[in-house]
């Protein structure tokens, strides 16, 4: 029996849709599906009861069965009711690599079948981490007016840069992720309601069409973020390679790698970079496809270390990262093989959104993989950072 | 339903065009409300009525607060029954020719009825009257303590709205996981006694073992008029805390012999005062007998929400306090040293003392009495207890601490109380009760009244 606020919700979410559906239930999951009319819809939720991160190998696996019975079923839709503070820690890189997995597996789902996927995010714990990266590849993202999210959570933040604004709080809540358009929309009190806002999502597929009108509207609110304290004269000066006249990505095919080659820590400046080399990739200036009619993109430097701080939430980080995903694994869908080669550090949920969703990857020997910095893991765990050298290959 | 709609929708829109042809200032609104109330009075065809109801019942709903107060005092001056008249007619009504008398009493029911009682009965149009006017009594009940002249209005209002909602028109149902979401989150809104947090929560409250039965008209057909939980359990449970619990496993069924009432809630404000709760109890008790009969008690599990509100009004004084006390007082003050009584009950519950045996036995006692000693007229202050001993239920245990949550500890210091309903002498103790104020307490409680009832 469920007892726990995610799956409860879910499940009457389902019941409001069909009382005929089939439902299969384990420890840590539910799932459904269920017909109505003449759509097919399947839903999942896991056990909000887990306070920490509860997207373990174990829950990944569950999840990938529920994923492949609904696109083998041809569902018109999946609705993912994630509850949850992100990958278990202490299953470390097991755990960041089964939700890489999920999350290229929803990305297949949006790329090459015409299923909508939905993530509801629950209220009992929230969602951050890796559940929220997996909240972000699905098509829309659904919040409850109260609920929380974030890429990081405060605990996390504060603990390894503080701050004393009492914004930092504000930018976790639903309203404010649907400002920044992390969230499509809040989900409304009854529901019925929300079935019938639910039941009008429809299939919008991942297109070359489709990834640059999301880098654009990123790129609108990434200069408006960037340019936001300065005045209009002074901006070739300062940023003469954001320069809204300047195409930033030009010229960028001839380079041997990608990436981030050292150390630095990743937040959503450096990710648009990073989405800006990728982009001559999808596409050249002419309107063409770029990497596309090759085979392989560049090598991908994948040291990558997530910039831990309340300024990258205020921005919609999880944007950030989604459009990183989403980039390359369209390219991957694509037929374009994605290489990746960490050969020093990575963690957290940029390591997942952007060196983990590579076809191929290279861990050298001696790199260090950790789902959160030493000192969060401490914190959160009390227990030692497990070490990066346990990482195989897949 | 749906083709009965329709044509109601259709002879609206019949009347509509009807009005427009008589007046089309009429159907502009170019009229207030009140002279729209006069025209529906004098209307006689069903069509225009309908019409003019409908559009009576949108611009009262439109209306701000200061508009429906100006509708309501229409109501109670321009409307009211011809005072006069009534009484030249019930004069007449003692006049030997048995043919004038019932002449006269037919006069006098349709003189009664005139004005405001038939614009009620013509507002009620099929679909949305009913709900509308629950609704309208809902906010006069609202306005009445600023406006008490508007009394009279609140009465005709009641007494036809408890003519359509009468016993036999009610519909009773089991509500379960099941029940249509928009149903289950009425209960989740209407839940007055003990909160439902969320779906969870909700679950829990309707699976295994518990249940939750309600009664629904068909006016309103999604939305319960009251409703009632019931948990099954092995014993009389003296303790809230199971019961709100969502994550208490679930107990075995078969093992349970009683149905304990934990949570009661009326529904609908705008139906104040017209009681569906004996007949539910009454009516649950019958299903359970018959779907699940290892059953044998039935017992609730209910607040004690006037208690502190009385010591607070001073109906329990300290000294009174003092008193039920009685030989206890004295470890009371040492175990409480720096508060009195009344502070301790009122203000500081939260510092009682479960493992003292003093105080379970002080509050042991002054549950007892507020319930049997403390009245209103001839019948026990306590809401509650009027409402289950009127029922023709029994005071069977108190409990001192079955309710430590704030709310609890607030209303009534954490006491809760079991009515029986014994139903061999839920009709006896009723009777006893309506006749006498006789309050029927079980024997193992009966020699702690008999002291109580000395002091008292």
């Amino acid at each position: 029996m469920t007892t726990n606020a995610n799956q409860a919700q879910a499940e009457k979410l389902a019941l409001s849709i069909s009382s005929d559906g089939q439902f299969e239930r384990s420890d840590i999951s539910f799932s459904w599906i269920g017909h109505h009319n003449d759509e097919t819809t399947a839903i999942w939720a896991n056990d909000s009861r887990i306070a920490h991160g509860c997207i373990t190998s174990e829950l990944a696996d569950e999840l990938t069965t529920f994923l492949i019975k609904a696109e083998n079923d041809s569902v018109t839709r999946i609705i993912l009711c994630i509850d949850s503070a992100g990958i278990d820690l202490k299953q470390s890189w097991r755990a960041m690599k089964a939700t890489a997995k999920l999350i290229k597996r929803l990305l297949h789902l949006r790329t090459k079948h015409a299923i909508a996927t939905i993530a509801i995010l629950g209220t009992e714990v929230g969602c951050y981490g890796g559940a929220y990266l997996l909240a972000s590849s699905c098509q829309y993202v659904l919040g409850y007016p109260q609920g929380r999210s974030g890429v990081s959570g405060e605990k996390v933040i504060q603990h390894l840069n503080p701050s004393n604004s009492r914004l930092n709080s504000l930018f976790y809540s639903a309203p404010f992720r649907v400002m920044n358009k992390e969230v499509f929309a809040l989900l409304p009190a009854s529901m019925m309601q929300q079935r019938d806002l639910i039941l009008t999502l429809q299939h919008q597929p991942l297109t070359q069409q489709s990834l640059m009108a999301e880098f654009k509207e990123l790129e609108a609110c990434y200069l408006e973020d960037k340019y936001a304290a300065l005045t209009p004269a002074c901006l070739p000066t300062q940023f003469p390679e954001l320069s809204p006249t300047q195409s930033p990505s030009k010229n960028q095919t001839s380079k041997s790698t990608l990436g981030f080659q050292e150390a630095t820590e990743i937040g959503c400046s450096e990710l648009f970079g990073f989405i800006e080399q990728l982009l001559p990739y999808l596409t050249d200036h002419s309107g063409h496809k770029g990497a596309l009619t090759l085979n392989k993109l560049p090598l991908i430097m994948g040291n990558c270390e997530q910039q831990f701080s309340f300024l990258n939430e205020q921005k919609g980080y999880s944007r950030y990262l989604g459009l990183c995903m989403k980039l390359l694994r369209y390219l991957s869908e694509s037929g374009v093989r994605v290489r990746v080669k960490v050969n020093k550090r990575g963690n957290g949920a940029a390591f997942i959104a952007l060196s983990l969703m590579a076809d191929i990857i290279i861990i050298e020997e001696g790199s260090s993989i950790y789902p959160l910095p030493d000192k969060a893991i401490t914190l959160l765990t009390h227990t030692n950072t497990l070490k990066g050298n346990e990482w195989r290959i897949p | 339903m749906k083709w009965i709609n329709r044509l109601i929708g259709s002879v609206t829109d019949k009347g509509k065009e009807l009005l427009n042809a008589e007046d089309p200032a009429r159907i502009k609104g170019k009229y207030s409300l009140q002279d729209d109330c006069t025209a529906l009075l004098s209307y006689r065809g069903d069509a225009t009525a309908l019409a003019m109801a409908h559009q009576i019942l949108d611009r009262y709903a439109a209306s701000s607060r200061d508009e429906k107060i100006a509708f309501f005092h229409y109501l109670s001056s321009d409307l009211s029954p011809d005072f006069e008249k009534l009484s030249s007619l019930a004069l007449a009504l003692s006049n030997d020719n048995d043919a004038d008398a019932e002449t006269a009493y037919k006069q006098l029911q349709a003189t009664l009825n005139d004005g405001r009682k038939t614009l009620f009965e013509l507002l009620n149009i099929p679909g949305s009257g009913t709900p509308a006017l629950v609704q309208m009594r809902s906010e006069l009940l609202d306005l009445l303590p600023t406006h008490p002249e508007l009394s009279v209005v609140d009465i005709d209002l009641k007494t036809t709205l408890e003519t359509w909602f009468n016993r036999g028109f009610l519909e009773f149902k089991e509500i379960d996981w099941h029940t249509p979401a928009d149903v289950l989150e009425r209960l989740i809104e209407y839940e007055a006694v003990h909160e439902i947090k969320d779906w969870a929560d909700l679950k829990r409250r309707l699976s295994g073992d518990r249940a939750c039965f309600a009664f629904f008209h068909p006016a309103l057909p999604d939305d319960p008029l009251i409703f009632v939980q019931v948990g099954f359990t092995a014993d009389i449970s003296e303790r809230i805390d199971p019961f709100l619990n969502h994550a208490q496993p679930v107990s075995d069924l078969s093992a349970a012999n009683t149905a304990i009432f934990y949570s009661i809630s009326n529904c609908q404000t705008g139906l104040r005062g017209i009681s569906f709760g004996n007949f539910l109890i009454k009516q649950v008790v019958q299903h359970i007998q018959t779907e699940r009969p290892h059953i044998k008690y039935f017992s609730t599990l209910s607040p004690i929400p006037g208690l502190t509100r009385s010591i607070d009004k001073n109906y329990l004084t300290e000294d009174e306090l003092q008193e039920i006390a009685g030989p206890l007082l004295i470890s009371l003050q040492k175990r409480y040293a720096e508060l009195s009584l009344t502070e301790l009950l009122k203000d500081r519950s939260d510092r009682l003392d479960e493992s003292h045996e003093d105080t379970v036995s002080f509050l042991n006692e002054l549950g007892l009495y507020y319930l049997t000693q403390v009245k209103r007229g001839s019948e026990p202050y306590d809401p509650v207890a009027r409402f289950h001993l009127s029922n023709g239920a029994s005071i069977y245990r108190i409990n001192p601490f079955g309710n430590r949550k704030n709310y609890g500890l607030k209303s009534s210091a954490g006491l809760m109380v079991n009515y029986l309903y014994d139903l061999e002498r839920v009709e006896m103790n009723h009777e006893e009760f309506k006749q006498k104020g006789t309050i029927d307490v079980h024997p193992q409680l009966q020699k702690n009244k008999k002291r109580l009832r000395a002091l008292s």
